[in-house]
């Protein structure tokens, strides 16, 4: 059997990342939370996590700053990183586009949808 | 006048001394002309009259002779001939037409061989001039006799008909250069009239029946026109000037009020030439008057988006302007954003006349959009976080995910929280935005500064027993009491209080003080709670403002409750300080003024 895919969950507020830890954990992957996008980067560059789900809008660190830092990284070590968004404008869908295997998901987001993203991307990529 | 009498005589006077002369030159050449014949012709005859024959004369007159006398060509002009014989006595004695006509004995007497001449000219007692030829005769190697030879001078009259053709040629030709000259200056003055025509009131031409006076006087007219023209022009040309210097003044005042103006402002005419530069535009174009005026704008602007902007509005031609563009002038005002807009000036034909180009720095606009950009984002965010949280632990519990009861109380306790968090957010909202724009009634009462402290410190009781956290009053003798809206007062204080419970650790100890000074009440809040980063403390009051400080983060908090506070506080007219220090806690005094207290 594969080893079970680990999902990164990166939000300040801690109700989503309980819902978002349980539903994903429900669907058979492991987690692992990160309360702010440094904590966050710090877990991508040790724990090397399968996908990511970050907040947008995040002290220390936000979605976005997060996002530029690990692009690179997804040369050698491609992964999916979802942000979720209270807004999202051409603006931000513009930044978003340029990164890569990333998308965005806005609030108020249904859980199911974000396993969906999730089935779909490792279905892609799994040989 | 006089004078043109003058020249008019003296002209009449040079073309008669002109006939005169030449008249006299021609009876002069002519006279001479006669006398060249006549000597010529009296040498011929006298040389064939000599002849050796002619001594035979002497013994009696041949035929020969007689018809060489009268049938030459000079026969009209032979005066006498005399012979005289070797003893120089006249013999024979011949007068032409009239041989036996008596010669005058002066004549016949003089023997002007005796004298050495062969040719002499003598007036005859009766003034008749007469030239004289003497030739001897010689027969045999001797002088047989001596043949005199008289002839008439030429007698020309000056006035002959002759010489009256010259001279009437003459006068004819200067008759027909008058009439000539009548006709031009007639022609001329036709022209002239043409002028007086176009300018009214000035005196004109007067209408000359053509001749020299009238010429001559409607010169004069003329001239005196022509210089109460030029009088006038030289004052018109000083009006156009004064114009002109009044036209550059108003100009000069137009471009310093343009200089004053705090944007940027550019001419450009018709021909595409810049016409003016305001000195703002000029600093960020990092350029001079000099390096513009009266150039095509496309030479010398160096800026390429204002370039830009001037091509597309001339390549648009539209009198309406042209849609506005935003631009940078990064080595002249950099970090600044800039707008360019125009309009077009057009004269009373609606033609264009100048374009007209505004640069205005919009930084500022930029910076208030982007704050409220940022205010719009931070609502959603606010708004939606437990809006997300109700949606996803309502959607697991519908999906029947969660079977655990414990589990599924906890998660309709998290809807629960969610929905007041959410509820409380669009009230904070709302107070705010009310607040902001003056839209929410202030209703000033008499407020009592106990039940104030006494209302705060319930709000935030039961919280503060959750954490064991003691609240201290300190109060003065008298309570003071104040003007103001006591629901907004309180919500001011509350949300001050209810920060020093939220960020204060369990056991902690905050006071709440109230004491009156100088007219105003003061409240103060001391905390020895998780305190303030100094970077912190100058945003506090900004809306949606949160601490990265992990202590903050973990509370629940939307960034609203001190920017509420802040305008609650200004709408009294108060002030509120803050002094904190991380890890040691914060202290908050508020100031409100008394007012004027009804006392009723």
């Amino acid at each position: 059997m594969d080893k079970k895919k680990t999902i990164l969950i990166i939000d300040d507020d801690v109700h989503i990342r309980r819902i978002l830890e349980i539903k994903i954990k429900h669907n058979g992957y492991d987690t692992l939370t990160a309360k702010n996008g440094k904590q966050g980067l710090e877990i991508i560059q040790n724990q090397k996590p399968d996908a990511v789900i970050s907040d947008l809008n995040m002290p220390r660190l936000d979605g976005k700053e997060l996002c530029l830092l690990t692009n690179p990284i997804k040369k050698d070590r491609p992964f999916l990183t979802i942000i979720i968004t209270a807004r999202i404008n051409p603006f931000e869908q513009k930044w978003i586009d340029e990164m890569q295997d990333t998308m965005f998901m806005e609030k108020p987001f249904s859980p199911s949808k974000i396993i969906d993203s999730l089935a779909k991307y490792f279905e892609n990529v799994t040989p | 006048m006089k004078k043109t009498k003058f020249i008019i005589l003296l002209l009449f006077l040079l073309v008669m001394a002109g006939i005169i002369l030449i008249s006299f030159a021609q009876f002069k050449k002519e006279t001479q002309r006669d006398y060249r014949q006549i000597k010529e012709s009296g040498q011929s005859l006298i040389g064939i009259l000599s002849l050796p024959s002619t001594a035979n004369l002497l013994s009696g007159p041949s035929d020969y002779f007689f018809r060489e006398i009268s049938q030459n060509a000079l026969s009209n002009k032979i005066a006498y001939c005399i012979i005289h014989d070797a003893q120089t006595k006249p013999v024979l004695i011949f007068s032409p037409g009239n041989i036996d006509q008596q010669v005058d004995d002066t004549i016949i007497n003089r023997s002007l061989l005796e004298h050495g001449y062969i040719m002499q000219e003598f007036l005859t007692m009766d003034g008749l001039a007469l030239i004289e030829f003497a030739k001897p005769v010689f027969k045999d190697k001797n002088i047989a006799a001596v043949v005199r030879l008289g002839l008439k001078l030429p007698t020309n009259t000056f006035f002959t008909y002759e010489h009256l053709v010259l001279p009437s040629q003459i006068i004819f030709f200067i008759l027909l250069a008058l009439v000539f000259g009548y006709y031009w200056t007639i022609l001329s003055f036709k022209h002239l009239k043409t002028i007086k025509m176009t300018d009214d009131g000035t005196p004109g031409i007067r209408q000359g029946k053509g001749d020299v006076k009238d010429i001559i006087e409607n010169l004069e007219v003329y001239l005196a026109n022509m210089k109460e023209k030029t009088n006038l022009a030289e004052s018109d040309r000083q009006k156009l000037e004064s114009r002109l210097k009044i036209s550059q003044f108003e100009n000069k005042q137009f471009f310093n009020i343009f200089d004053a103006f705090d944007f940027g402002i550019l001419l450009i005419d018709s021909r595409d030439l810049v016409f003016f530069a305001n000195t703002y535009l000029l600093d960020i174009l990092g350029q001079s008057q000099e390096d513009l005026i009266n150039f095509s704008y496309y030479d010398v602007i160096e800026h390429e988006g204002l370039k830009a902007f001037i091509m597309q509005l001339i390549s648009a031609e539209r009198h309406l302007g042209s849609k506005d563009i935003n631009m940078t002038f990064e080595e002249t005002d950099p970090g600044q954003f800039y707008q360019a807009s125009s309009s077009n000036i057009v004269d009373a034909e609606g033609a264009l006349f100048i374009r007209l180009i505004r640069v205005v720095n919009v930084s500022r606009e930029k910076e208030t959009e982007k704050l409220q950009q940022d205010f719009v984002n931070h609502i959603a965010h606010e708004l939606r976080t437990p809006l997300t949280n109700i949606k996803a632990y309502n959607e697991m519990m519908m999906d029947g995910e969660i079977d655990n009861v414990e589990m599924q109380k906890e998660f309709f306790n998290t809807i629960n929280d969610e929905t007041n968090r959410l509820a409380k957010l669009i009230s904070s909202i709302l107070e705010l935005a009310e607040t902001e724009m003056g839209q929410i009634t202030v209703t000033k009462d008499m407020v009592k500064t106990d039940w104030l402290m006494e209302g705060c410190i319930e709000a935030v009781e039961a919280v503060a027993k959750e954490k064991n956290i003691t609240i201290e009053r300190q109060v003065p003798d008298n309570f003071p009491k104040i003007m103001g809206d006591k629901e907004m007062l309180k919500s001011a204080l509350i949300n001050i209080l209810g920060n020093s419970v939220k960020y204060s650790p369990e056991s902690a100890r905050i006071t709440f003080a109230i004491k009156e000074v100088d007219d105003m009440v003061v409240f103060e809040i001391n905390d020895t709670g998780f305190g303030m980063d100094e970077k912190d403390l100058p945003h506090i009051f900004e809306k949606f403002y949160r601490s990265e400080n992990e202590d903050v983060v973990e509370q629940d908090g939307s960034g609203l409750g001190l920017a509420i506070t802040a305008e609650i506080i200004k709408t009294h007219d108060g002030f509120i300080e803050v002094e904190s220090e991380l890890d040691k806690g914060s202290r908050f005094t508020i100031k409100i003024p008394m007012g004027d207290l009804i006392i009723g």
